[in-house]
């Protein structure tokens, strides 16, 4: 019966959506975030955590999914956010992030640098850093 | 003098390059920048004044000069170049637009001294920032390059000398603030007087703006404040008393909004400009804009946008200048650095004046096409 039910359940099963996970260095002291802190962040409006460490957002150069899903959760186009960089570029207040070319490099400059910030897919996480928040797949439940 | 000014703040600035202080959490010095070139066309379709004529120009030229000295203080300096700007031929400008320390306690408070562009509506401290704009043309009064033909110091302010801003969070929503001071408009422009480039009196400019930001949406009223003394010397000619025509207040009153939503975006501005002399005479100024736009892709953007202007002056005659130009423009991002814009307006120019001689009009009318290339460097 048991393995009944596991067959069962194993063909009715789909595939886990691909989520896009939130990391940060682990000294960053922070254990959940808010789309709301998060834009904040990205936008350059905060700038340093609560322990006065600065605050590096890093992002992914070229184009992909994780990319698009990271910046559909903050509700921003990709042209917005490079906008808003610019802005805050020219008037002296901060700088664009410095972009990755990969989600490997993305994780390991979030690893080695204090008060940092990226995203890569859930599914390439490790225990080096620490998860702020997972966003799911777009359309998922 | 002020080329001479320019240079000490910069060389000031490069000699900040070495670690004469050994600071750690110092940040090399950043030069950066931007241009834009432009090719316009003017074609006329009603004028007995005006002809057709196209040009080439060096729009706008900035370099800036940034140091972080630490995550709480910023200075930077920003040399701005206007028209082709060449000694050799005497025109164009050459100016230190900006030359500022900021202190940033946190979000809620920021501290900007030195000169500097103080906020007013959304535009005025980005205006000259042409890589941020899809315009090739600025809206009228944000035209920098135009300031030899419209009297753009007197819609906006352009500079100011002490800020206090920031903004206060309540739950989802951003209110901003700013405030900050300058000098009256009554600065000196000759040497006939004494030094030229300073306030020729006590009395200062004093402004603000608050608005609130929440999503995509933003929203703000501006306020200025000062006293002018622009009649002060020609009084006589009016057969006025000298002591009506000086210190008089002045305001300058500002809305704005805009809004993003996924590919689109909307934009508007209004200005007006109040002259409060005790005696029948008007100076007032009006400016609004709309802009409705399209992100076709993440490159390329397309934008309708209606500018209206009106100067009156009514003294012993009463003269109204109107400006209506409905324009529509794309801008493409060729690179991340670089831009390519191209626009076309319909400019409508009306000159109504009711003096002792009878009713007397004036109409210039033109198609405008403009091309630019915006780069950052």
């Amino acid at each position: 019966m048991l393995l009944l039910l596991v067959f069962y359940f194993s063909f009715w099963a789909v595939p886990a959506p691909a989520q896009v996970s939130v990391i940060a260095h682990p000294s960053v002291p922070a254990e959940t975030i808010r789309r709301a802190q998060l834009l904040d962040l990205y936008t350059g409006d905060v700038k340093l955590w609560g322990n006065g460490v600065p605050v590096v957002v890093f992002d992914l150069r070229p184009k992909s999914p994780v990319k698009e899903q990271f910046y559909d959760f903050l509700g921003k186009t990709t042209s917005r956010m490079k906008s808003i960089w610019l802005k805050k570029k020219l008037a002296g207040e901060s700088d664009p992030p410095e972009a990755a070319e990969t989600e490997e490099e993305m994780l390991e400059k979030v690893r080695t640098t204090p008060g940092a910030v990226g995203f890569v897919s859930h599914a390439r996480v490790n225990g080096s850093v620490k998860v702020l928040t997972v966003i799911p797949e777009k359309g998922s439940p | 003098m002020s080329a001479r000014r320019a240079l000490l703040v910069g060389w000031l600035m490069l000699l900040g390059t070495t670690p004469v202080f050994g600071q750690e959490e110092e940040k090399p010095l950043k030069i950066f920048g931007y241009f834009q070139n432009a090719f316009s066309y003017e074609n006329y379709v009603e004028s007995d004044v005006f002809s057709n004529n196209s040009t080439f120009a060096a729009q706008q030229l900035n370099a800036f000069f940034q140091k972080d000295f630490s995550p709480h203080w910023t200075a930077l300096v920003n040399f701005e170049v206007l028209n082709s700007f060449s000694t050799r031929e005497q025109w164009g400008a050459f100016g230190l637009e900006e030359a500022w320390v900021k202190y940033r306690a946190n979000k809620q408070l920021q501290v900007k001294a030195g000169l500097h562009v103080p906020v007013f509506n959304n535009l005025n401290e980005i205006k000259n920032r042409t890589p941020l704009l899809p315009y090739a043309i600025r809206p009228l009064p944000y035209e920098t390059s135009f300031s030899d033909i419209i009297d753009i110091e007197a819609y906006l302010p352009q500079r100011a000398y002490a800020q206090v801003y920031g903004y206060l969070p309540i739950g989802e929503v951003k209110l901003d603030y700013g405030v900050y001071l300058g000098n009256g408009p009554n600065v000196r422009r000759g040497f006939e007087d004494g030094q030229s480039g300073t306030d020729s009196t006590t009395t200062f400019m004093i402004g603000g703006r608050v608005g609130i930001r929440t999503g995509d949406l933003k929203l703000g009223v501006s306020h200025t404040s000062d006293k002018s003394n622009f009649l002060l010397r020609d009084g006589g000619r009016f057969g006025l008393p000298t002591a009506m025509l000086r210190n008089v207040p002045r305001a300058r009153l500002g809305a704005d909004f805009s809004y993003y939503q996924n590919r689109i975006f909307f934009e508007a501005e209004a200005i007006r400009v109040y002259e409060d002399y005790q005696v029948d005479m008007d100076f007032d100024k009006r400016f609004a804009f709309a802009t409705l736009g399209y992100q076709v892709t993440e490159d390329l953007l397309g934008y309708v946008s209606y500018w209206v202007m009106q100067e009156d002056v009514r003294l012993d005659a009463r003269e109204i200048g109107k400006l209506f130009v409905p324009t529509v423009g794309v801008s493409y991002q060729l690179r991340d650095r670089i831009m390519l814009k191209a626009q076309y307006a319909y400019v409508t120019a009306k000159f109504d004046v009711q003096s002792e001689f009878g009713p007397a009009s004036e109409r210039n009318k033109f198609h405008y096409f403009a091309t630019a290339v915006s780069v950052v460097f």
